[in-house]
């Protein structure tokens, strides 16, 4: 019996010796590759159309610098921030059709946030650390990188939500800003809004099971705003099969709506609280982690620009910026969608807009 | 004959649109309805309950089998990221006192060479 008793006792601090010794390994490589940065460049290709230098790294976020053969005319540079539920290359989609691009060759000092794919380190970091911390790096190395004061953004979609945040932080250190579909009132009559309600959506619940808000469910989500959509969009691949710019256009596009990426859960709770529970920055003036922040007192020159036939940012929910900022707004509605704004035919006039706009001192 | 048959393709297709907007609509409204949002929020909630009852009986057996589990990883891993986020502050502010240090030395010498 005592002879059963210590070989089965051997044999289950052997086993937990191998699990730890696993353990210890997988934590030596997680420790390996977390140490090395910031610094150390991690395999991540960049799947843009415009060429890119590194510029800064921390962690999986990295700024990268857009290459260009137009001489700078503009000092300020500019810093794009991009959605943290998508990939950040739909700025810089195709060489037909790239925002960043555009504007480096309208002589402009370009400068892209790449948030990366964030991973379980990251499910702690809270909504403030993304506005606040890592925009702050990106806006300082692109400062440092061309000698200039201040920086301007431009963000798209909730890329522009967080700008406008941003500068509500350190008006000091923005010189303009430009958001592109960016949401500010978010109880509209879309059907995001009736979904993500407090009364509809635990937030809570999911991010404390998940850890994170997975991408396979937000795809899903966006994919039911338009349930008919998956239909007309084959459709409509099956119409223009023959028409070699439509169907790069369609697999570039559908390639980059399909490369999804988890948000860290703490910002997802956050930021999901305080737009979609409370509808916050309708108010005009709300509290950040502790910090207070007043649209109102925002007097950065701002271009607000919208998209008539979107269906995820509804134009009234974007509009009402100029009634809560006391800096001047310049409006411009493009006849386009929510992706079409950013990377579509009558997007391409709208670059011009948002380079004249940056280059007027 | 043939343009006969022209009208009647372009008459089947004009159908067709009408029909598929008309599905496309009422599917957006439906989207939107309540009867959709508590079917979704319904079955988003039994997910989670699933999980968490998944989670909880691996907790228990790594427990009683002392093997780490990947939560336990992640957080060592978060701890770390901490770090780094805080070392890069201290390194910026570091920069930013060398940068005023190197000012009043050139300011000094300035004085100094006058």
């Amino acid at each position: 019996m005592n002879d059963t008793l210590t070989t089965s006792a051997r044999r289950m601090i052997e086993a937990a010796g191998n699990n730890l010794e696993l353990a210890t390994r997988i934590l030596e490589r997680n420790m390996d590759s977390l140490l090395a940065a910031p610094g150390t460049p991690r395999e991540e290709p960049y799947r843009g159309a415009t060429p890119v230098d590194e510029i800064f790294r921390f962690d999986t976020m990295r700024v990268l610098r857009y290459r260009g053969t137009a001489p700078l005319t503009c000092k300020t540079p500019l810093v794009l921030v991009p959605s943290l539920i998508n990939r950040a290359y739909i700025m810089d989609l195709m060489p037909s059709a790239t925002l960043a691009g555009s504007l480096r060759e309208a002589g402009i000092p370009v400068y892209l946030i790449d948030w990366g794919t964030p991973g379980p380190q990251h499910d702690h970091l809270s909504f403030r650390f993304f506005i606040d911390d890592l925009v702050s790096m990106a806006t300082r190395e692109a400062c440092r990188d061309t000698g200039a004061a201040k920086a301007s953004l431009l963000g798209y979609c909730m890329g522009g939500t967080m700008s406008l945040m941003h500068c509500a932080l350190h008006p000091d250190r923005i010189e303009k800003l430009v958001m592109l579909a960016a949401p500010v009132n978010f109880h509209d009559d879309g059907p995001l809004s009736a979904w993500a309600r407090k009364e509809a959506f635990d937030v809570d619940t999911l991010v404390d099971v998940l850890g994170h808000a997975d991408c396979s469910m937000l795809q899903s989500s966006f994919q039911l705003i338009k349930p008919f959509s998956s239909y007309q969009k084959w459709k409509n691949v099956f119409e223009s099969s023959l028409d070699a710019k439509a169907s790069e256009s369609i697999v570039a596009l559908e390639s980059w709506l399909n490369d999804n990426v988890n948000v860290p859960g703490e910002a997802y709770r956050g930021y999901v609280k305080l737009c979609y529970h409370d509808n916050a920055l309708r108010g005009g003036s709300f509290e950040l982690d502790g910090v207070r922040i007043d649209l109102s007192t925002l007097r950065v020159p701002t271009m607000n620009v919208m998209a008539s036939k979107d269906h995820i940012v509804p134009i009234e929910s974007a509009r009402c910026l100029s009634e809560l900022v006391t800096g001047p707004v310049n409006e411009v509605v493009i006849d386009a969608g929510h992706i079409g704004v950013v990377m579509g035919r009558k997007a391409r006039g709208m670059f011009d807009t948002v380079a004249k706009f940056l280059r007027e001192s | 004959m043939e343009a006969l048959f022209q009208e009647y393709l372009k008459a089947g297709r004009d159908v067709q649109t009408f029909w598929e907007n008309r599905i496309a609509q009422s599917m957006d409204e439906f989207a939107k309805s309540q009867t959709f949002v508590n079917t979704m929020t319904r079955s988003l909630e039994q997910m989670l309950d699933a999980r968490k009852i998944w989670e909880t009986n691996l907790n228990r057996w790594a427990e009683v089998c002392q093997f780490v589990t990947k939560r336990e990883l992640d957080e060592v891993n978060r701890r770390l990221y901490d770090q780094n986020a805080y070392l890069d502050k201290i390194t910026t502010q570091l920069a930013g006192i060398a940068d005023q240090l190197r000012t009043q030395t050139e300011t000094l010498a300035g004085r100094t060479n006058a």
